[in-house]
């Protein structure tokens, strides 16, 4: 197949590294002409991240891999002015079946330092662009890429790999959501102006929270926080009063006591008419009684239910990474078989023009011998030795794409190309050559 | 029941099953692609149910709405239609998991009960307004009761949604359930249109009753189960409307009392 990854990453080496090799989204098209026009190599890519740079590159036919690793690393190391002998031990290579598995492992998010983040699948598909544009890429890359992308995509929409949350914040977020559907337009109120509080209501305002109630003890600091976050300070003693308007509430104050009580509950429910209310106690000591949480339409989390949750989205993520292992492996015998079968096309053509092309040589021999023929007869002739050259081939051609599709070397493919010297898979694309000059 | 009709109905209920076992297979395997089997085979069981209805009405000579089993077939179509409306318009997939196990019992139920026996309806209607009564009496209660259905699901998606919500112990992540909110609107307008509904057949159905020629009051007692869902409902609406703007939890469980009691008075048991 000629496919190869080169390349290191935060598995393979530290941030000092990865930070020197890392190319910029215009350099990245370039890189990728650079790769493709090296001895040898057809066909280049650069996939450029905070945590890994790689060049996927396919090999020109039937050369060996060794040359074009050595190019490919001089390469990056020129691109970047890093020695060579440097890069050496932080460097990994990946072959064939290994490469691709690779990147649909990538771009599947399954390799990311943190298994099951977006992002990972959008820069490839920058980086793949950066590369069609510089026409770095051919018919190999192409396919393989686009291959790639309806992996990832296959494993983000049959897993739940990148949909649990994995902090504190994005918990609470998500809870709500769970709660309120959309939060556009929500209000929020926040119980003290600790850091805590201040990170679960920037999360709150990403997922489309548009106002904001901030009170504290200190009348200036939920001013202070009420600014940064375009929302109305009130003093601590009067926070119960709002409580019949807002839908979510984050307590953090520093109060050694609950701030709200378990009597305060039926009357602020009343006053909401019995629309849901979710609160968010992050405090230590805690805020809010826990007995609240026994009132309907009322939904209490504390610090460590939070954390349980968060716990849950991280086992989750490992428990789908293993379903998402098993989609990658099986889309990557597929293509690969598909590539294998893609390998025995020629191979079968070449056998039939050669069969054929025998029956008619010999029949250009023995037809004077024949003496004058009818015209129907001369085409019973032709036929019936077509039909023999054909009932010949079946077998043959079956047991080819049989041995083909399987996984490991086309054995009988190979076999069949010795026996009848057939030209090799290597010189085989010559009208491809062509089309791409 | 016609030999054709009855297979093509027999194969709606086998595409039901299948949606069934897919939603099985995907609570127990996790495998979330499969998911987009479940209203494919839905809509296949919808696309071949119709033409065994429509079959049913020619062999039978008329609109199948003379006996229970013909009401019982329209009504889980009707209810088919309601999931896939609900599906496609609001994208709520797991709803199929709550109506399609239902809908598939329903068929099961009215394939088993005995062939066509006396009438279902009031006795002693006069015969010219027998169609009639059948129009505006037994098309809108198969309305109301299939748009019940979904407020049965959601009640039921509610309760899971909240339960896990209050219990603090993250449910499964890898179905998405509808949030709270998003069930509680779905429930309240299914009910709102239902229940319309419902309170238009028990009006036909005193009109009715009273050019009867008892004209006791028997038929209360003939329908009490029918009266007490609707009792049922007008509360869950009552509260909804007049004393808080959230049904929350006490509404879904009596939502799902009342479809229940609505259900069995449909199958007559």
């Amino acid at each position: 197949m000629g496919i190869l990854v080169i390349g290191l990453s935060h598995r393979t080496a530290p941030v000092e590294v990865r930070e020197r090799m890392a190319f910029n989204k215009e350099e990245v098209g370039r890189a990728a002409a650079g790769l493709a026009g090296l001895p040898g190599i057809e066909e280049g890519l650069l996939l450029s991240t905070c945590n890994r740079t790689e060049a996927l590159i396919a090999l020109e036919h039937g050369l060996a891999a060794e040359a074009a690793v050595r190019g490919v690393r001089d390469f990056l190391c020129s691109a970047r002015a890093v020695e060579t002998g440097d890069l050496d031990r932080y460097l990994y290579v990946h072959h064939g079946a290994q490469a691709v598995r690779h990147l649909f492992r990538v771009a599947s998010s399954l390799d990311s330092m943190m298994v099951g983040e977006p992002q990972i699948l959008g820069q490839v598909k920058e980086a793949y662009a950066a590369g069609a544009s510089c026409g770095a890429l051919g018919p190999r890359l192409e396919a393989l890429m686009q291959r790639t992308f309806s992996v990832a995509k296959r494993v983000r929409t049959s897993t739940s790999i990148s949909r649990n949350p994995v902090s504190i914040a994005y918990a609470a977020a998500d809870l709500a959501a769970r709660i309120f559907g959309s939060l556009d337009g929500r209000t929020v109120m926040v119980l003290g102006a600790g850091k805590m509080a201040d990170l679960a209501a920037r999360h709150l305002i990403t997922a489309g929270v548009r106002k904001v109630i901030v009170a504290s003890r200190t009348f200036h600091h939920a001013q202070e926080l009420a600014a940064r976050f375009n929302g109305v300070p009130v003093t601590i003693d009067r926070f119960k009063d709002h409580l019949g308007e807002v839908d979510i509430v984050i307590a953090s104050t520093a109060a050694p006591h609950h701030v709200l009580r378990k009597e305060d509950g039926p009357p602020m429910m009343r006053e909401r008419r019995g629309r849901p209310i979710f609160i968010i106690d992050i405090a230590v000591p805690r805020d809010i009684d826990p007995a609240l949480n026994k009132l309907d339409n009322l939904f209490l989390y504390d610090i460590d239910d939070l954390q349980r949750v968060v716990d849950a989205g991280m086992e989750e993520r490992r428990r789908e990474a293993v379903l998402a292992e098993a989609i990658v492996e099986e889309e990557v015998q597929h293509f690969l078989a598909q590539e294998r079968s893609r390998d025995a096309a020629p191979a079968i053509v070449a056998l039939r023009e050669k069969l054929h092309a025998v029956a008619a040589e010999e029949l250009g021999r023995f037809r004077g011998r024949l003496g004058p023929l009818s015209e129907k007869q001369e085409a019973t002739v032709r036929e019936m030795l077509s039909s023999v050259v054909n009932k010949m081939l079946h077998g043959p051609t079956r047991e080819m794409k049989r041995s083909a599709g399987r996984r490991g070397t086309p054995e009988a493919v190979d076999l069949v190309r010795r026996m009848f010297d057939l030209p090799g898979p290597d010189s085989e694309p010559a009208s491809r050559e062509e089309t791409k000059r | 029941m016609g030999h054709w009709s009855g297979l093509l109905l027999g194969a709606a209920l086998a595409f039901y099953v299948l949606g069934v076992a897919v939603s099985l297979s995907v609570l127990a395997t996790r495998r979330k692609d499969r998911v987009s089997l479940i209203p494919a085979f839905t809509l296949a069981g919808f696309v071949v149910h119709f033409a065994g209805i429509v079959l049913k009405g020619v062999e039978e000579g008329g609109v199948p709405l003379d006996n229970l089993r013909g009401i019982l077939f329209l009504l889980a179509w009707a209810a088919i239609s309601v999931y896939l409306l609900a599906h496609f318009k609001f994208r709520m997939e797991v709803i199929g998991i709550v109506i399609l196990p239902l809908v598939a019992a329903l068929m099961l139920i009215t394939m088993l009960l005995p062939a066509p026996g006396p009438s279902a309806d009031p006795p002693g209607i006069p015969a010219g307004l027998e169609m009639a009564v059948r129009v505006i009496h037994i098309l809108p209660a198969i309305l109301g009761v299939s748009a019940l259905f979904l407020t049965f699901a959601a009640s039921i998606l509610y309760l899971v949604q909240e339960r896990s919500l209050k219990a603090r112990r993250p449910v499964s992540f890898f179905l998405r359930l509808p949030s709270l909110e998003r069930c509680e609107r779905l429930a309240h307008q299914s009910l709102t249109w239902g229940f319309a509904l419902l309170t238009f057949v028990v009006v036909t159905g005193v009109v009715t009753a009273s050019y009867g020629p008892d004209e006791d009051w028997r038929w209360i007692l003939r329908e009490k189960w029918s009266l007490l869902a609707w009792l049922i409902f007008a509360v869950v609406l009552y509260d909804r409307i007049f004393s808080g703007g959230w049904r929350g939890r006490k509404a879904a469980y009596l939502s799902i009392l009342g479809f229940g009691v609505m259900i069995l008075r449909m199958v007559g048991a």
